[in-house]
């Protein structure tokens, strides 16, 4: 796995790395040379599920991620610490709160109906863009985990579902793409 | 960490991502025709391991081997605890616990006895008079 390393960065920001579209179609480029180098020779579908897993190792995870009724719905959240995220149980018909591993991803199960094939790739996709470009601005250290007691830190992200696209347009059209842009949820 | 002390879900989730066929949760749940959602939690060992019908058709499907298999099987007794305390140490952990694993499955198998077991057991108590 190539480590990420970026320099210009939004200090006011945590220091978010702030990139161009071109750059991310080109460190997106580097990336599949490095994981698949053949499907730059020969295009094909990407299964994001073993990019996910194998080349980045994260631990992804399916669920009905939780979201208030004044809120937009959430389609896949990163989480770079091990935390809580609060999820419908369908069976139980009840909320809960699963405990998250560091590096967890976890995709909403509406990306995952039928249908809905191109979002799920998308969304798997973009929270592994997330997993690999911010640990540095979301991580937190042991000490730091201690220390902190502010509920504001939001150390998850996630991709709001928006049906018409609004949002992920508001992402993609910018010019220096942000993830403070995103959707960042605090729990 | 080694197979035989892992969690059973860190385990199956090994198997998995180990395949050749770059295997999914969504593929491997078809598979075995659970939801996505019950095999992403036994992955992270959130529900208890699979019963003896699933892990006999997780272990045909990917192709595991024998003693892959009899692994799944100890690994999930030990996260149900099903093995009684006063034995868990000597018969999981220990190498006369995993003699006497073999013996039992070569039991289930007819390699051994009823009589052999009887014969052995007389013996350790011939030992001790």
């Amino acid at each position: 796995l190539i480590a990420f390393r970026w320099s210009r960065v939004d200090k006011k920001n945590h220091n978010t790395p702030v990139i161009k579209d071109a750059e991310i179609d080109e460190l997106a480029e580097m990336l599949l040379r490095d994981y698949k180098p053949q499907l730059l020779k020969e295009p094909g579908k990407i299964k994001y599920e073993h990019f996910l897993e194998s080349y980045l190792g994260a631990n992804l995870e399916y669920k009905y991620i939780y979201y208030q009724e004044d809120e937009e719905r959430i389609l896949g959240v990163t989480a770079f610490n091990r935390e809580k995220l609060p999820i419908f149980d369908r069976e139980n018909l009840c909320l809960d709160e699963i405990m998250l591993d560091i590096n967890s991803v976890v995709l909403d199960f509406y990306v995952t109906e039928e249908g809905r094939e191109g979002l799920e790739l998308f969304t798997g996709l973009h929270e592994g863009g997330h997993l690999w470009m911010h640990p540095g601005v979301f991580t937190k250290s042991e000490m730091q985990l201690s220390l902190s007691t502010s509920s504001c830190t939001g150390t998850s992200l996630g991709l709001p579902r928006n049906v018409r696209g609004s949002i992920s347009r508001r992402i993609f059209s910018s010019r220096n793409w942000k993830p403070g842009l995103v959707k960042a949820i605090n729990i | 960490v080694k197979e035989r002390y892992m969690r059973f879900g860190d385990f199956i989730k090994k198997k998995r991502l180990d395949h050749p066929d770059e295997l999914t949760l969504k593929e491997v749940s078809k598979m075995l025709d659970i939801s996505l959602s019950f095999l992403s939690d036994v992955e992270n060992n959130r529900r208890k391991p699979f019963d003896k019908d699933k892990i006999e058709l997780f272990a045909e499907k990917l192709g595991l081997t024998d003693e892959e298999k009899a692994t799944m099987f100890d690994l999930a007794a030990r996260d149900r605890k099903e093995v009684p305390s006063d034995i868990e140490d000597i018969m999981m952990y220990g190498e006369i616990g995993e003699m006497a694993r073999l013996a039992l499955r070569k039991s289930n198998t007819g390699e051994i006895s009823e009589e052999d077991w009887k014969q052995f057991i007389r013996k350790t108590e011939k030992k001790h008079d």
